[in-house]
């Protein structure tokens, strides 16, 4: 590539030579450009199609409220909460009960949309199939505006959607898988978790959220315990009720990665189980029915908040199936979502702490979230862990490679 | 909307860049690629996929030679990626037959240019990127210091541990 160093001995020469006569022999392909260009220009992810659809949709029932009333107090009462494998079944909600996993893991296996190359899960493709007959006015200036990056915009679509109805829904969280946001090493990660509850579904993932407790042990909400007195989607917002007191758990720094738990939470269970409701949807927090100025005594929430560019907040390895402490069956596979360099990901397979199979697998897209498998296979019964990891931190961070662990267990 | 701006600015910029860069290091650092991992295809990826990291940290870095410096430590680095992956995937890479030399290949260099470079290929991965990176992409120590990320005198203990191997070729080869 450049000069030849003056200083080299002959066989130093004799190797350089070698070398570029070796080097001469390739020829690297015409469409380097092309394909590099191919992956740099990326539409954003609230322009790609599925996305547009899902959007029409949200517009289509902007109207639609969903009416909760909290039931369930900071403590969660006696609820019973599962692990869940990323959704969507039908299945009434049996907690706990080592016959459910197993469909749910066969079901799961085809719903790759839950842990798609973009976020926004089952949001989009649930949405899909949302009536979109109901006076649509899909706004093109609402699809050219991220979603995400001004908080006005939430406001402002309302006004168009006067001439819709509103429309009552009641969602129930029991029987559903709900994704539900904690946070590990400073960011956000997503758990699905099943709730036996008949409560709202909006209200009992917001509840999970900040109340947790997540199954995974490494995970924890920023929040302390807070009463959710109402979560409702009003004319394309999503209003959270809270009661006070409403304090973070974790230090003050933390404010952002707290409301954005809350934020992607609300967004993503309203996104995935109603029909017609964008997972894009701003997020108005109010404290005692007023929007607060001043949430955790420094953050001005009189308007409306958004997602957070999810490389900015989102832990970058996610394992969605199998749950943290799920029992499962037959053969298994691990799949979940990433954005790591080069698409790389390393994985290894713990049976009482021994590593029992490893591997490595790729992301459908590098250094962005997108999905990964892994096939498992057949495993004998009895408890394991299963770790991915990146492959390698790359570009001299200095920092330890993003890891995620789940425990979880074959039956006979 | 400022910020959709900037980022705007930032994206084209980082377009142009690309396209500056490609023309100056692409097909040299694909002939690096090839020299550390032999399969030409694959060295290609590694090397977009070097490009595209470039690209979507373009913002922090904004100076070519810097950028010229990641390419190299990213393409070194996906080249390990792949080496690795395959070990896993082939338990046996020893038994695999080594690629045929092209014709041209063999005119060029000859015979003992060719076993130098089956040689060369048998090396520890670390003794190979030194070499390679030295001798082929003729960079300082520093910048191969920084392109393997390990220190000057690693470098300089495997490129000599790498030569020493390939001396006894290297001596009768005239």
């Amino acid at each position: 590539m450049s000069e030849m160093n003056e200083k080299w001995t002959p066989e130093e020469e004799r190797l350089s030579a070698a070398l570029h006569a070796q080097a001469d022999n390739v020829t690297p392909g015409p469409d380097g450009l092309a394909q590099i260009r191919r992956r740099t220009v990326r539409a954003p992810w609230w322009r790609r199609p599925a996305f547009l659809t899902a959007a029409a949709g949200g517009l289509a029932t902007a109207a639609a409220v969903i009416i909760a009333v909290n039931s369930l107090g900071t403590d969660g009462g006696d609820l019973s909460v599962s692990p869940a494998d990323s959704p969507t079944t039908t299945e009434p909600a049996s907690p706990r009960s080592p016959e459910s996993t197993p469909d749910d893991d066969t079901v799961s296996d085809d719903d790759d949309a839950t842990v798609g190359p973009t976020e926004s899960p089952a949001d989009s493709e649930d949405a899909d199939t949302g009536d979109v007959d109901d006076g649509a006015d899909a706004e093109s200036d609402d699809q050219d505006q991220p979603p995400g990056d001004d908080a006005g915009d939430g406001d402002g679509t309302g006004e168009e959607d006067a001439n819709a109805e509103p429309d009552s829904v009641y969602m129930a969280a029991e029987g559903s898988a709900l994704p539900v946001y904690y946070v590990i090493d400073g960011r956000i990660t997503r758990e699905w978790q099943r709730v036996d509850s008949t409560d709202n579904a909006l209200v009992t993932a917001v509840h999970q959220t900040l109340n947790g407790p997540s199954f995974d042990p490494r995970y924890e909400t920023l929040w302390a315990p807070v009463d959710v007195v109402s979560a409702e989607v009003v004319d394309d917002v999503i209003e959270v009720n809270l009661s006070s007191p409403v304090e973070l758990a974790a230090s003050p720094e933390s404010a952002e990665v707290a409301v954005q738990q809350l934020v992607y939470t609300a967004t993503a269970t309203a996104g995935s189980l109603v029909d017609g409701v964008s997972s894009a949807l701003p997020v108005q927090i109010l404290v005692d029915g007023e929007p607060p100025t001043d949430l955790f005594g420094q953050l001005d929430m009189t308007e409306p908040v958004t997602r957070d560019d999810q490389n900015d907040v989102r832990y970058f390895v996610q394992i969605d199936n199998p749950g943290y402490g799920a029992e499962v069956a037959g053969p298994v596979t691990v799949d979940g979502v990433a954005a790591v360099h080069e698409a790389n990901l390393l994985w290894e397979l713990r049976r009482d702490g021994e590593v029992v199979d490893s591997g490595y697998t790729s992301t459908e897209e590098a250094f962005t979230f997108s999905g990964y498998s892994i096939d498992l296979g057949d495993l004998d019964p009895g408890t394991y862990e299963i770790t991915v990891m990146e492959d390698d931190v790359s570009g001299g961070e200095g920092r330890d490679p993003y890891s995620e662990t789940k425990e979880f267990t074959v039956l006979e | 909307m400022e910020d959709s701006n900037r980022e705007a600015e930032d994206v084209s910029d980082a377009d142009a860049a690309i396209t500056e860069l490609y023309t100056a290091h692409y097909a040299g650092l694909v002939r690096l690629a090839t020299l550390l991992l032999r399969d030409e295809a694959v060295a290609e990826e590694v090397v977009q996929d070097a490009f595209v990291a470039l690209h979507r940290r373009w913002r922090k870095l904004h100076d070519p030679q810097k950028a010229a410096a990641y390419l190299r430590t990213s393409v070194v680095h996906g080249t390990r990626s792949v080496q690795r992956r395959r070990h896993v995937a082939d338990r046996h890479p020893e038994d695999r037959p080594l690629d045929a030399p092209s014709a041209e290949q063999t005119a060029m260099a000859g015979a003992t240019g060719d076993a130098l470079i089956r040689a060369m290929r048998k090396l520890p991965a670390r003794q190979r990127e030194a070499l390679v990176l030295r001798y082929y992409g003729g960079l300082s120590e520093s910048e191969i210091a920084a392109a393997m990320k390990i220190s000057n005198g690693a470098v300089k203990s495997h490129a000599s541990r790498g030569l020493a191997t390939l001396r006894p070729l290297l001596e009768s080869w005239s």
